[in-house]
């Protein structure tokens, strides 16, 4: 049997409204209380409809998927009906449906209860506090300045510098001569990285100068550090 | 102060002094320590915190000092620390899966949820409540999923062996949920995996 929206990763049985496919048969057996595949198909039409009463907005994707299953239900009654034969291929597939479907719904019904106790212990104010995070020091034991913390700073930078004129005049530097300049300013002792990066000439000069302030770090001749959070970033000599 | 014991305050004080969670390989180097004796160390520490106001939280190989969920109103109460937003009942499901399965693909959690799951967790990641810890072994390496040190924090939990019990016939449900060969074998590297806590508290349910 050919499934509607066949290639969905899905039970195809998507009913957004009760936030999952399966919570619809799940809240449908558990208003019924019995087995889904015993459930008379009109006690589950009857449930349905009384649900969808009380929506406002009725979704027509969310009513086939539920006559979809409905005709599931009903050939799969209907084989139960006239045992002895032998099932066609269709029809073995279909009570392979029948297995799977039953499994998934003690699966998922475990994996409910789980998260309704969750959710029972985070609304109690069961939670613990960590410490709280502290200022980086200088000296003594410090956190890495993650990477990304640069480029935020980089391109707050590269904000401030004027676009690429569009007759250039400029050098076109590389990265191995900003390498360079880098380690002649560094012989002349730390200095602070957005002062550098603001002398450059256009955009262009920024990015190259900013590539070999993190080649230097790559390659471990340079340190950044920021006494803390907003301060100027300084670059020093390792 | 015998050396066990001096061991154990030592490795409490450092909990105390430190901002964030540490390794246990962090805490041997400190200590100079060797696996085995920070062990049981962090066994002792954790056992000597029973009835007081922090608690030893441990998370794969990461431990932290925290305070105690008993008295999380009265930490409220004196210090107003932020609160995160509620989360829906479709995040809660799929943090339940992710905590009893991790590590865990987003197929996997869709397969059980039967809906894409794509934004909530990506919504958990961003709240720091499961992080990807790794890849799966299967096509197109997809990425696994886990639950963070965070996570423990917002439930109040000593560990994940604390995780709510599920009742005798849910408890089946999860077992048979759990696949046979496991796409586990990405994400552990550096001998995390290897820690052997037996003896430690039985799942306790608060209730």
């Amino acid at each position: 049997m050919e499934q509607p929206g066949a290639g969905r990763p899905r039970l195809d049985v998507a009913t957004p409204v009760f936030e999952g496919p399966l919570e619809l048969l799940l809240v449908l057996t558990e208003r019924e209380e019995i087995d889904i595949f015993q459930v008379s198909l009109s006690a589950l039409t009857e449930a349905y409809l009384s649900e969808l009463s009380q929506l406002e907005e009725r979704d027509p994707v969310e009513m086939a998927d539920f006559l979809w299953l409905a005709a599931r239900l009903l050939l799969l009654k209907s084989l139960r009906l006239l045992p002895g034969e032998e099932p066609e291929p269709e029809e073995s597939d279909l009570l392979g449906w029948e297995e799977d479907v039953r499994r998934r719904l003690i699966q998922y019904r475990a994996y409910k209860e789980m998260a309704q106790e969750m959710m029972a212990r985070a609304e109690a104010d069961q939670t613990s506090f960590p410490p709280p995070l502290r200022d980086v020091e200088v000296e003594g034991h410090e956190q890495p300045i993650p990477v990304h913390a640069l480029v935020v700073a980089f391109q707050s930078v590269l904000a401030r510098l004027p676009p690429r004129p569009l007759v250039y005049v400029g050098i076109a530097w590389t990265v191995d001569q900003k390498v360079e300049v880098v380690r002649d300013r560094l012989r002349r002792g730390s200095f602070d990285l957005v002062e550098v990066i603001l002398e450059s000439q256009d955009r262009l000069e920024a990015a190259v100068t900013f590539m070999a302030i993190l080649d230097l770090l790559r390659r471990g001749e340079i340190l950044v550090r920021q006494r803390r959070s907003f301060e100027q970033i300084w670059v020093v000599a390792a | 102060m015998n050396e066990a014991e001096r061991l154990s305050a030592a490795i409490e004080a450092i909990l105390f002094s430190s901002s964030r969670p540490l390794k246990v390989r962090e805490l041997q180097q400190a200590t100079e320590a060797d696996r085995t004796a920070v062990e049981s160390a962090l066994d002792a520490l954790r056992e000597s915190l029973t009835e007081r106001g922090v608690m030893l939280q441990r998370h794969q190989d990461q431990v932290q000092l925290v305070t105690r969920p008993e008295v999380a109103s009265y930490v409220r109460r004196a210090l107003r620390p932020e609160v995160a937003g509620r989360l829906s009942s479709a995040a809660y499901e799929t943090l339940a899966i992710v905590a009893y399965q991790q590590p865990v693909t987003r197929s996997r959690v869709e397969e059980i949820r039967g809906v894409n799951s794509d934004g909530v967790l990506a919504n958990l990641e961003l709240r720091d409540l499961v992080a990807e810890v790794g890849r799966g072994a299967g096509p197109g390496q997809p990425k696994l999923y886990a639950t963070t040190m965070r996570f423990l924090q917002m439930l109040g939990l000593e560990s994940l062996d604390q995780l709510p019990t599920p009742a005798a016939d849910g408890k089946r449900a999860l077992e048979v949920v759990r696949p046979a060969s496991s796409s586990s074998d990405a994400g552990e590297g550096e001998g995390d995996g290897e820690e052997s806590r037996e003896g430690e508290a039985e799942p306790s349910r608060s209730d």
